[in-house]
């Protein structure tokens, strides 16, 4: 991967050796402890002039390096005179003059060859690491959509998006991040749509981060975000191609990380979350119930065990007569109070959960069945926790699972720990007070200076189309203005006129 | 930023030692709550209160705990009920209130359900309900075959009044009836028959001090309904037919129907120092029974008006009967001060008197809508 290097190259004045054995020499200087660096001395056959040729094992592909630079140099005769072009058959070759380029570019995977006398080098482009082939995303898996996620080439991520916007108007600014370990981080935008205001915010924030390496994007979101405090992401990481292609598509930056296998999307608002791309790939009416679901399952995953906690230690009066006296069985029997026995229920959840992520896949599903009969009979049958709870729980675990993004999961299990200690303070009036802060700091966020609760607070009725129901695409003709693209018009008219209206005419 | 956190952290940790939290938590298990709570007077007229409280436990074979003591006023009583129950106990979930026939025969105690109203974590959706006969008999009863009384009797008042057999009165209904100068209260009636049987009677009328005035049967407080608007289409009416013949013991005489639509108008009016009501009903309505040979094409148009008639002359008894007892359960003074505000302004407070020199005309127009797929 080529970094920029502005910077750094105009301080540095030429300092290459042109006598081999110095720069032999140089090389192991530098590379002290590095069994990995292979020197291979060669001599050229196209001009008779003594080489050599420097790599990283590993990082290079053997096969390009055997075949595209030793075997034509060595064995393609071609009469030419000390000093003049070589023939290599690798596409990207760039000549370095100063040692601070070279290492750069080696540890990039490139390979470098020095030739006696020459006051430059070749970095040759021969990388080729350790990759993975392109797999389903895992965290998002599609049922309708495309089946490749993204990999930890960031190279490769962008060519993953660009076959979905085959567009000279997609723009990549590159930049690096980290001083140790540059990692290149590419802000992917439309030039005629996305707004240069939060592309701007967006490369001043990444601009301004000084560490030693990202190793993920995780990292980079913690350094961006508007308001690292706050329990709400605010900027969405997807591992799938379509979905980014389709955020810049709607006027939002991508941003790739090279060697994370996820990519930021920004800005973003708090409906965003509940959105997925299998929305636009099934027909709008499944895909508004669905997004109802969503909606219904936050709320759910957020409040069930608050509203059990309160009605059960504060306000039983409102218990239906039925209920009253089956709840009322189960809880006799218990002798934990409510906002013990809810506590620790949820409790065991996420630790089930947590041990389904961490163990492989076959085990994952034995941790499920073990914990599900756990809970779900002996628990109850123990009489150490009223099988009410029980439903409750698997409720709320089943509810938070259905939401498509794995940030807003992580913070609903957080705001229902807070809710629930506010319910067995105060009961609904704790509630209340919770769904209360929980708006107002939905209002207040914003997401690369854009209102996080866009559409609905400040409110934009244009955009309602696409927030709580997913309206057919032909009538979703203008992107949405919550982005303020520069260009709102994405489509025109693209209906077929009915038949019998053709006949008329 | 690290001082607004600071200032939030503080803020809630302040909330949280100060307002340790609300003084009225109590958790279900904890609490006694009671499903039914009764009034009544026993031999030496002192006020005698029942409740009935489901145990939570599946180890008990009898599902319910009921508590009798001799108290003063119901807040009073709350020491006598909490010290014979396993938990704190709770006027929230009541069901039903029971009020015992004794109890009935004095004035004013519906103002012994003050605390009912005052005290806003009682409930007021509970369903007040008359006791023909000792309340003591229908608490203690306890029928093996049936379930929890409070759970019993909700059901019976419900499905009764939903099909306007009785009237469905809530205490807080009974508090807006016994100030509203112009309606009387009305609840429903349950009685214990046989020892071992509880049924809904009908509907228990009482004056506007709250004494026991008259009871309806099921058909008159359907009337009462219907004149009271509330009587919904579903409704079933049962007449004896005159002129036809009976079959030996059977009512081979009767006719049943039921209503489909029911439109009641009252207009008001005051002449000759008297106030006049002109009642409306129209009434469509589907044949469900008919003992009778009966030739659709031929009756039809002569059964209407005898249905009519039948009705009519119900309705007149039924206003006659409120007229005698000096009631006004449909609330025709609601009409008289809509309309006739100046006149009964003069007589508001003696709103009973001045209705049982009221003229009533009634009219009912009937129409037959089907009459069922058999010939």
């Amino acid at each position: 991967m080529k970094l920029p290097h502005n910077d750094q190259s105009s301080e540095h004045k030429p300092d290459l050796e042109t006598h081999i054995p110095d720069i032999i020499e140089h090389l192991q200087r530098l590379f002290t402890d590095a069994p990995d660096l292979v020197i291979r001395k060669l001599s050229i056959m196209q001009t008779g002039e003594a080489a050599v040729l420097a790599y990283l094992d590993g990082l290079t592909d053997k096969n390009s390096i055997n075949k595209d630079v030793l075997y034509p140099l060595q064995f393609i005769g071609g009469g030419g005179e000390p000093g003049s072009e070589l023939y290599v058959t690798v596409g990207h070759i760039v000549p370095y003059t100063t040692w601070s380029h070279i290492i750069e570019a080696l540890l990039n995977g490139d390979s470098v060859l020095f030739v006696e006398g020459r006051s430059e080098c070749y970095a040759l482009d021969t990388k080729g690491w350790p990759q993975r082939a392109i797999e389903d995303p895992q965290l998002e898996p599609s049922l309708k959509g495309a089946h490749q996620g993204f990999l930890e080439t960031g190279s490769q991520n962008i060519a993953l998006i660009r076959r979905y916007i085959p567009n000279r108007e997609l723009k990549i600014k590159q930049l690096a991040v980290g001083k140790r370990g540059p990692a290149s981080v590419s802000i992917l935008y439309l030039e005629d749509v996305t707004n240069k205001e939060f592309l701007k915010r967006l490369e001043d924030r990444i601009k301004g981060i000084n560490v030693d390496v990202i190793i993920n994007t995780g990292e980079l979101v913690e350094f961006i975000e508007d308001n690292p405090y706050s329990l709400f992401p605010q900027l969405i990481s997807t591992e799938r191609p379509d979905a980014a292609a389709s955020q810049i598509l709607q006027g939002r930056c991508a941003v790739v990380v090279d060697r994370s296998p996820s990519v930021l999307v920004g800005p973003v608002n708090f409906m965003a979350f509940f959105q997925s791309i299998d929305d636009y790939s099934t027909r709008w009416s499944i895909a508004t119930f669905l997004r109802m679901l969503r909606i219904a399952a936050f709320f759910i995953a957020a409040f069930l065990p608050a509203l059990y906690i309160a009605v059960v230690s504060y306000h039983f009066e409102i218990i239906p007569m039925k209920l009253l006296i089956t709840l009322g069985e189960s809880r006799g029997r218990v002798p934990l109070p409510p906002f013990v026995e809810a506590v620790l229920m949820e409790i065991t959840l996420e630790i089930l959960r947590e041990a389904g992520v961490r163990l492989p896949a076959p085990v994952g599903q034995t941790v499920g069945i073990v914990g599900g009969i756990v809970i779900g009979q002996a628990v109850v049958q123990a009489g150490l926790i009223s099988n009410v709870m029980v439903v409750v729980v698997a409720f709320t675990g089943i509810s938070s699972f259905i939401l498509p993004n794995y940030d807003m999961v992580a913070a609903v299990r957080l705001i229902r720990f807070i809710l629930m200690i506010l319910a067995s303070l105060f009961g609904f009036v704790g509630i209340i007070i919770g769904l209360i802060v929980m708006i107002e700091q939905i209002i207040a966020l914003r997401s690369l200076g854009m209102p996080y609760g866009i559409p609905l607070a400040p409110m934009r009725f244009a955009d309602l189309k696409d927030t709580f129901i997913r309206a057919p695409l032909w009538l979703m003709n203008k992107r949405p203005i919550s982005t303020s693209p520069l260009q709102n018009r994405r489509q025109g008219k693209s209906r077929f006129q009915e038949e019998e209206e053709e006949k008329k005419e | 930023m690290k001082f607004r956190l600071l200032l939030t952290l503080s803020a809630v940790t302040l909330i949280c030692v100060t307002t340790s939290s609300c003084y009225d938590q109590l958790n279900l298990e904890n609490a006694s709550t009671p499903l039914a709570f009764g009034m009544d007077l026993n031999e030496d007229n002192q006020l005698e209160l029942y409740t009935s409280t489901p145990i939570f436990s599946k180890n008990i074979r009898k599902k319910s705990l009921e508590i009798n003591a001799t108290i003063r006023t119901l807040r009073q009583s709350k020491a006598v009920q909490n010290a014979q129950s396993p938990g704190s106990t709770q006027g929230r979930n009541f069901q039903v209130i029971l009020v015992g026939k004794r109890l009935l025969q004095h004035e004013g105690w519906i103002q012994m359900l003050d605390v009912i109203f005052r005290d806003a974590r009682n409930t007021v959706t509970d369903r007040v309900v008359a006791v023909d006969g000792a309340l003591s008999e229908i608490m203690f009863l306890n029928p093996e075959d049936q379930p929890l009384l409070p759970v019993l009797l909700r059901g019976m008042i419900t499905t009764s009044s939903d099909n306007a057999e009785t009237v469905s009165t809530t205490a807080q209904e009974l508090h807006r009836q016994y100030f509203e100068k112009g309606i009387t209260p009305s609840i429903s009636q349950v009685k214990v028959k046989d020892h071992k049987r509880i049924l809904v009677t009908g509907t228990t009328l009482l004056t506007r001090k709250g004494r026991y005035a008259a009871s309806l049967g099921y058909q008159e407080s359907i009337l009462l309904n219907t004149l009271q608007k509330k009587a919904k289409s579903g409704v079933s009416l049962t007449y004896s037919i005159p002129g036809k013949s009976k079959t030996g013991p059977f009512d081979t005489d009767t006719l049943s129907f039921t209503a489909q639509k029911i439109a009641t108008k009252i207009k008001t009016s005051y002449q000759q120092s008297r106030f006049q009501f002109d009642i409306k009903l129209k009434i469509a309505a589907d044949l469900t029974e008919v003992m009778f040979p009966y030739n659709v094409l031929r009756d039809n148009k002569q059964l209407e008006p005898i249905i009519a008639g039948l009705l009519k002359s119900q309705i007149e008894k039924l206003l006659k009967k409120f007229q005698r007892h000096n009631i006004d359960p449909v609330g025709f003074g609601l009409y008289a001060r809509a309309y006739q505000y100046r006149e009964y302004k003069k007589v508001q407070d003696r709103w009973a008197e001045a209705l049982s020199d009221a003229v009533f005309h009634v009219s009912v127009e009937f129409d037959i809508n089907a009459i069922g797929p058999v010939k």
